[in-house]
């Protein structure tokens, strides 16, 4: 007679959906901790000290415990994944990361990524177009093109900004993609050399890509959800509409 | 950083694209473009100079730069390797302290008369989103945004002269030394601050901002013009404790290199004289302890493609390169190539690679399916986790995330936010409780009696994080069914104990915490633990999911709560009632649920079923009177009288 039904946060909805599509491409899941090394976050991923790109980080530094910080990223992940296994690497990341942030309808102070490495002989660009049309399209259904724009993050060299086709108007042009009929949705590129070596892994025999997306971003659109405070509410009913 | 077109025009030989597709060119190949205004007479791009590119292209030449290789056109203006011409060079005396800077030119320039910037040069301003101040400070102003250079001008009078010299020295700041900037802010230095001193006192704090002493003004007719490299880190710092951020400091902050100085002078200069007559340099001194050595990079020819998965032709990636200004060397099977000065950002091969990927175009690369490659097992936590939360939801409970920062906690955070709690949080039981509270409020408007709830997330106690799963359950003022501490603990360890396959003393003995509230029951796990101690954990499967639902806004005015019985004759099912009822009660029903059925035999043997109904009427736009609440169930009644067997109880 009454409402037995529970619902699961979207995000957890957008996470299982994840790990389904890249378990079948043969990734597995790696972890790590919240509360980092400074090593990790920033100078094994090609961020040194008094680096400016570090101070726009909007890091939490812990008191008392030196040389650690809320990580801002999961891309430590990736620097422990490679430091505790052998090549080749395939694996993807969701977890929480934090940044120093004021909190406003699309900003969190804390918030959910999701990223992917694939570290082997010969892995190039063209592989990661493929592994991230093939994802968009178990996510969004249907074909999704792709596109790549030239963007800039340390730990990457070629770096990408990428692009979805607009999955509201189809690329015809709306309010979601302002007219332009594409989405950006993530970061990626080839893992950067000295990320390689801060993994142990040596440039000139191994390679590949990496590419990092927030979570909220990306379920924003897609649940139609309009401010980013709701993740966080803890109320019912936003989470049981889902 | 903003583009002017009509500045571009003046670098290009001929006709330039549409500012559209100029826009379009440099997002798909250098930077995006965020916007395209029109000022005036002209049109202004609004460029995203990515960071890795602040060495060269917070500047016109910059970005003209990247327009000129993407659409294949000359320019008439390039960054290029100048000499300086030094003059009289013993009437100014240059001192750096410790390697503060790598270059410091002064040029002194005389002959300016009183004058008023040109209108190209005001309008251009205005294009940059500045405003047009003096002609020599324009003209200062004008040459950063062209060049990426910052320029200074002294008041040549106001300068302090010494033994027939004017000194200017690039040192640190003694503690309790002042300096008044040009807009008269007076900065206490604390000791260390990146300063350009002469021979008295403070000039200005290097590469951010000059003083007033020196300040130029209407009257002055002679300055000296100061175009330097100084250490970006102090910079930075300076800026940063000095709170004082300049389009200056910022360009120095980034890093820009030490031959650009000349090339900012010479143009300097010359802009100078065009804007006054008979404006001629004096003295010129250049102070260049060391000229970096630029860096050559062995480019293998078959790195491009190894990295970007096309292929690109041996002569394509020569062209690309050299049209970049880079010095290319042909060998058997690589390149060995030197980039042009003003790209500070380009020291390893791939960093070419990236230059011949994204001139070449991104679109060129066509996917490519990942090779076949078996998965490892498993060690991570996370599809236990989904398995465990899907089990749940499958049985009532629905999910909640919070946030990690509390008021108390073992473990703090050095630089919170403003109004932010600076802790983090040990357990997720206050924050489940306090949840429960403020929905059990909506319970009605939600559609539940009873509200269950869950949350897996980090702690950070002080041995160390780990992951916390809270189970929690509370129950609606005046539910007549309201279940106790111990059964829901019966309940929750049960359903935990199915689903990680692991008996429930295992299960008890990972209870950290049990908590009642007034009418609400939270549970707390160890949920680290909990998937120790199982032997056998759940598989992950992958199943056809369901399309996502979208999310509606939901009002927030007060809900209003009516209750309605209706006696219906045998046979007739709930959801016939209900229809009746939705159908009649107006778009301000926003839920109706079931709370009550019993049958009953008339005398005569026929049976009725008596159906009682919670409904929640609510508003987008006002809180409802319950005059207006009234009128809806007025009609609800007569609707359901209307139908035949049934009857309003």
């Amino acid at each position: 007679m009454s409402n037995k039904k529970g619902h699961l946060h979207p995000l957890t909805l957008l996470t299982e959906r994840i790990v389904d599509t890249f378990t079948q491409l043969g990734f597995n899941i790696a972890e790590g901790p919240e509360l980092e090394q400074e090593k990790y976050n920033f100078d094994d991923l090609n961020l040194p000290p008094n680096h400016p790109a570090r101070d726009m980080q909007d890091t939490f530094w812990i008191k008392g415990i030196p040389h650690t910080v809320l990580r801002t990223h999961t891309s430590p992940v990736q620097i422990r994944a490679m430091l505790e296994g052998k090549p080749p690497y395939r694996v993807i990341t969701i977890g929480r990361a934090y940044r120093n942030e004021a909190v406003d309808a699309t900003h969190e102070a804390q918030f959910y990524q999701f990223e992917g490495l694939v570290i082997d002989k010969n892995i190039t660009l063209a592989h990661l177009k493929w592994t991230l049309e093939t994802f968009f399209a178990s996510l969004l259904g249907g074909e999704v093109k792709v596109r790549f724009r030239p963007s800039f993050f340390s730990f990457v060299e070629p770096g990408v900004e990428v692009d979805i086709e607009c999955f509201q108007c189809d690329g015809g042009g709306c309010a979601l993609c302002k007219s332009t009929g594409w989405i950006e949705v993530m970061g990626a590129g080839i893992v950067h050399p000295h990320v390689l070596r801060a993994g142990g892994l040596d440039p000139t025999e191994y390679q590949g890509f990496a590419f990092g997306l927030g979570m909220e971003r990306v379920a924003m659109p897609m649940f139609k959800i309009p401010d980013i405070r709701h993740f966080y509410s803890g109320d019912l009913r936003f989470i049981d509409q889902f | 950083m903003l583009i002017s077109r009509n500045v571009l025009k003046g670098i290009f030989k001929d006709e330039l694209p549409s500012t559209d597709k100029i826009a379009e060119g440099l997002t798909m190949h250098a930077f995006e473009v965020e916007g395209i205004e029109r000022v005036g007479s002209d049109e202004v791009l609004d460029v995203d100079v990515l960071p890795n590119r602040a060495h060269d292209c917070l500047s016109h030449l910059g970005v003209a730069g990247e327009i000129s290789r993407i659409f294949d056109i000359e320019q008439t203006k390039t960054f290029q390797l100048l000499d300086t011409a030094e003059q009289a060079r013993d009437t100014i005396k240059i001192d750096i302290e410790n390697k503060l800077a790598d270059r410091f030119i002064v040029a002194v320039i005389e002959g300016l008369d009183k004058q008023e910037s040109p209108q190209w040069l005001k309008e251009a301003l205005v294009s940059f989103g500045e405003r047009s101040i003096s002609p020599i400070v324009d003209a200062m102003n004008y040459i950063m945004f062209l060049t990426g250079q910052p320029l200074h001008a002294y008041d040549l009078d106001k300068l302090e002269e010494y033994e027939g010299e004017r000194r200017f020295t690039v040192r640190e700041a003694r503690e309790g030394e002042t300096f008044t900037s040009l807009e008269e802010e007076v900065v206490e230095c604390e000791g260390g601050e990146l300063v350009i001193a002469g021979a008295k006192s403070i000039l200005g704090l290097a590469g951010i901002k000059g003083g007033i002493s020196t300040a130029v003004d209407g009257q002055t007719r002679r300055i000296a013009l100061e175009a330097a490299t100084f250490s970006p880190v102090r910079v930075r710092k300076t800026a940063q404790s000095t709170k004082i951020k300049t389009n200056a400091s910022k360009r120095f902050e980034n890093g820009i290199s030490p031959e650009l100085a000349a090339l900012g002078i010479a143009e300097a200069v010359q802009l100078l004289e065009d804007i006054f007559s008979n404006a001629h340099v004096t003295a010129l001194r250049d102070e260049y302890p060391h000229k970096p050595t630029f860096p050559q990079i062995t480019l293998s020819a078959t790195l491009p493609g190894d990295l970007l998965g096309v292929d690109i032709p041996k002569a394509t990636v020569q062209g690309i390169l050299e049209k970049m200004g880079c010095n290319v060397t042909e060998n058997a099977s690589t390149f060995t190539v030197t980039p042009p000065f003003e790209r500070l950002d380009l020291s390893i091969p791939e960093d070419l690679v990236e230059e011949i990927g994204r001139l070449y175009g991104y679109e060129h690369i066509t996917p490519a399916p990942l090779p076949d490659h078996t998965r490892d097992t498993d060690t991570a936590t996370l599809k236990t986790e989904l398995v465990l939360k899907r089990f749940l939801a499958s049985n009532g409970f629905s999910e909640i995330i919070t946030r990690a920062f509390r008021n108390e906690g073992d473990i703090e955070v050095a630089n919170p936010l403003a109004n932010q709690e600076p802790f983090l949080r040990t357990e997720l039981t206050q924050s489940m409780l306090d949840i429960l509270e403020t929905n059990i409020r909506n319970a009605e408007l939600i559609g539940k009696e009873a509200l269950r709830t869950f949350e897996v997330g980090t702690v950070f106690p002080k041995e160390g994080e780990k992951k916390s799963l809270v189970l929690g359950y509370a129950i609606a003022k005046g539910a007549k069914k309201k279940m106790g501490e111990d059964a829901f603990k019966e309940e929750a360890e049960r359903l935990l104990s199915e689903a990680l396959h692991i008996d429930e003393d295992a299960v008890r003995n990972a209870r950290v915490g049990s908590t009642t509230r007034e009418s609400s029951v939270v549970l707390e796990f160890d949920f680290t633990q909990l998937l120790s101690v199982a032997e056998t954990l759940p598989v992950f499967e992958s199943s056809p999911r369901e399309p996502f639902s979208t999310f509606s806004n939901f009002s927030s005015f007060p809900f209003v709560l009516r209750d309605i019985a209706v006696w219906t004759p045998e046979g007739t099912s709930p959801e016939d009632v209900e229809l009746t009822i939705k159908e009649s009660a107006g778009d301000l029903l926003q839920r109706i649920r079931l709370f009550d059925r019993f049958e009953k035999t008339c005398e005569d043997g026929s049976k009725r079923i008596s159906y009682a109904f919670r409904l929640v009427f609510q508003s987008f736009e006002r809180t409802l009177s319950d005059e207006e609440v009234n009128m809806y169930m007025k009609a609800i009644e007569s609707a359901l009288t209307q139908t035949e067997g049934f009857e309003i109880r």
